[in-house]
């Protein structure tokens, strides 16, 4: 199933601020790289034009970060310090609570299904199947004293 | 309309848990079987597990919420007056494409509530009634599990052993262990062993989004090869508009959408309906007539009526060491009972399971994890509580039994439909009082044994939202036509060819996952209706 994410919805504008938002909520730490350098702007790009509701939840989001900067700092959102954008994206947080879950969740799912992500995170970059992960067997003598304690269930 | 001349002996409308069991039992009994499926065929290779985005399909068209899927196959519900969010899949194999295969029997005193404890009522039948149909459930399904569990009278040998614990399981039966508290290895109808062609489980994890191996018995794997191949006829892509009646107020049929759209008739001698708790109240409303003016079979009033979910409280131990969680099938490792009978010094009438969950994948856990924690933090913390979290949590969910309340209901809404148009349903929910006391008490009680197993942190979610696993009550069971939809054999009171055989027929649901359960109710009224025709 697609994602969508040959599809374009924003404009290189857009794009641009959302990678900047998306440096805040999943920021670069230690190899980890943020959300937004790791191009996850563009599986939300992707969501955007296969959902036009969704599309226009993301737009007028972006926007009401961006007038939300120029409202509260006079300054693109792209030129404020680290804590700043913060700021502003808690303020958006509260006045948009149904765009900002859906910018994380879908952040979160962009940047953790990233192969490059999921390496740095100590695994290999593979599906479950075919090879699936070995586990010892159940051994039985666990369980002896349990089964010593006699039956817990009611006669009906 | 199009029109097939041909009668069939029985027309089972669903192709999930409880149709594929009964349909297999007619077949092999010599019945003309046709079976009608909203959804298609799935291939276990083509399900996500295989692809790198797997985590993705979660999110998308593998929810197991038909809202957020919103494919052709499936319907919308209108689920904004209750606080548990009904789920269920559309297919062949039906619910248990998705579900985890964590199978327990109901117990004795589950089908005695009333004789027991004074309240809802009793099952027209007993567990040794059903018990069986509870054994032949498990051979065609192949469950892994091991006898001796004190929790239940003594079973017949499991097909294959139990599942692997992982790290998570031999966690949590430590904290168990130190508490002195019942636990045992989950009856999961998931293949630690080859067995009857199909391959054992590689403990890839995420059960939940269809099993790649057919380890899991989903009945598209079990029952529908050996229907199909005992001369049942299963057609997909058929959605049923309504059910009809000939001039002598007998079931006669269905309409249904074919696969290009087209409305088609398919004549029977008798109808089953097996749509689970929300699709059969749907289908039988949606089946009003000048007869049935309140809907099919409903002279009691109560299709619809006494929805049960089972309430679910999810907590989450966090742990310093390694549990690696993904590994292993999601929902199944062990179960404890030790909260399950009735003890009134609890502040409530009867009791729950806590089933061990192990986790899942970086994006399940950053979401929030199976517990449905919520979001990790965004922003400067981000990266140190993923790491805390990841591979370190198992959660356990408290499952409560749930009592029948009226209000508690299946209906049409009043605008909502399906992709053909017919009216789809809605479901209103309220917690009891008694779920509540309940819930509280499990969530008292897995922080104990969270903090017993060594937790460094524990995570609450006192009622999971995505958790109507378990649809069940809707179209009851029982001796008496004013307080019961079907009676003690599966057939309505007010039509003697039309049957239920879903989870609606529950008279109360438990507290258990249902489908071992449904599925061996739906093999008892298969033998009663093979009996009754001298087969």
């Amino acid at each position: 199933m697609t994602t969508g994410e040959t599809t374009r919805s924003f404009s290189k504008e857009q794009t641009a601020l959302a990678a900047q938002v998306m440096d805040q909520l999943v920021p670069a730490r230690d190899d980890f790289p943020g959300a937004g350098e790791l191009g996850v702007a563009r599986h939300l790009d992707g969501l955007a034009a296969s959902d036009p509701a969704l599309g226009r939840l993301f737009h007028d989001g972006l926007e009401a970060i961006e007038s939300a900067s120029r409202r509260t700092h006079s300054a693109d959102f792209a030129d404020l310090t680290s804590d700043r954008k913060d700021q502003v994206l808690r303020a958006v947080e509260t006045g948009s609570p149904k765009f900002f879950a859906m910018l994380v969740r879908h952040t979160y799912a962009g940047y953790y299904s990233n192969p490059r992500v999921i390496e740095l995170m100590g695994l290999e970059a593979r599906p479950p199947q075919p090879l699936g992960f070995d586990l010892d067997p159940f051994d039985p003598t666990t369980v002896e004293h349990v089964k010593e304690r006699g039956k817990i269930w009611r006669d009906a | 309309m199009g029109s097939s001349n041909d009668i069939a002996d029985v027309v089972v409308i669903g192709a999930g848990a409880s149709g594929g069991a009964f349909s297999w039992r007619l077949a092999r009994a010599g019945f003309d079987v046709v079976c009608l499926e909203q959804g298609g065929w799935p291939d276990p290779h083509d399900y996500a597990s295989g692809r790198d985005d797997w985590e993705l399909s979660r999110l998308s068209y593998m929810s197991p919420d038909p809202n957020v899927r919103g494919l052709p196959q499936d319907y919308p519900v209108n689920d904004d007056d209750s606080p548990i969010a009904p789920l269920m899949h559309n297919a062949v194999g039906g619910s248990t494409i998705h579900w985890s295969a964590h199978f327990p029997r109901f117990r004795p005193s589950d089908f005695r509530v009333k004789s027991l404890d004074g309240v809802a009522d009793d099952f027209p039948m007993t567990y040794s009634d059903l018990e069986p149909f509870f054994d032949e459930n498990d051979r065609i399904s192949g469950v892994a599990g091991m006898t001796g569990d004190p929790g239940y009278p003594d079973k017949s040998e499991r097909q294959t052993r139990p599942i692997p614990l992982g790290r998570a399981g031999e966690t949590i039966a430590r904290g168990f262990d130190k508490l002195g508290w019942h636990w045992w290895p989950s009856d999961s109808a998931i293949l630690t062993e080859a067995y009857d062609g199909r391959a054992a489980c590689n403990n890839c994890g995420p059960c939940d989004i269809g099993c790649y191996r057919k380890a899991k018995a989903s009945t598209d794997v079990t029952y529908w090869p050996k229907a199909i191949a005992a001369g049942a006829k299963l057609k997909t892509w058929c959605r049923v508009q309504e059910i009809t009646l000939g001039s002598d107020g007998r079931a006669d049929g269905v309409v249904y959408y074919d696969e290009d759209g087209a409305l088609q008739r398919q004549k029977g001698r008798a109808v089953v309906v097996a749509c689970n708790g929300v699709g059969t109240p749907r289908l039988l409303l949606n089946s009003a007539s000048g007869r049935f003016p309140n809907g099919l079979a409903n002279g009691s009033g109560l299709v619809g009526k006494n929805l049960m979910f089972h309430p679910y409280a999810m907590v989450t131990g966090v742990f310093d060491e390694r549990l690696d969680g993904y590994k292993g099938p999601i929902g199944c490792a062990i179960l404890s009972q030790e909260f399950y009978e009735t003890d009134l010094s609890r502040g409530f009438v009867r009791g729950y399971t806590f089933q061990i969950a192990r986790s899942s994948g970086p994006v399940n856990t950053a979401l929030g994890g199976l517990g449905g924690h919520g979001p990790i933090p965004w922003g400067a913390e981000h990266h140190g509580v993923m790491r805390e979290r990841f591979g370190h949590t198992l959660t356990i969910a408290v499952i409560g039994e749930d009592l029948p309340e009226h209000h508690n209901a299946v209906t049409i809404d009043d605008d909502l439909t399906d992709g053909h148009g017919i009216p789809a349903p809605k479901v209103s929910y309220t917690m009891s009082e008694n779920s509540t006391r309940m819930m509280d008490h499990g969530i008292e009680k897995s922080t104990l044994v969270l903090e017993a197993a060594g937790a460094k942190d524990v995570l609450v979610n006192p009622l999971l939202r995505p958790a109507g696993w378990h649809l069940m009550g809707t179209a009851r069971m029982g001796a008496d036509p004013e307080t019961s939809v079907v009676d003690a054999e599966g057939r309505a009171h007010d039509v003697d060819n039309l049957y239920v055989i879903d989870g609606s027929i529950l008279v109360t649901g438990g507290a258990v996952n249902p489908t071992s359960t449904i599925q061996a109710l739906a093999l008892y009224v298969a033998e009663r209706f093979v009996e009754r025709a001298g087969g």
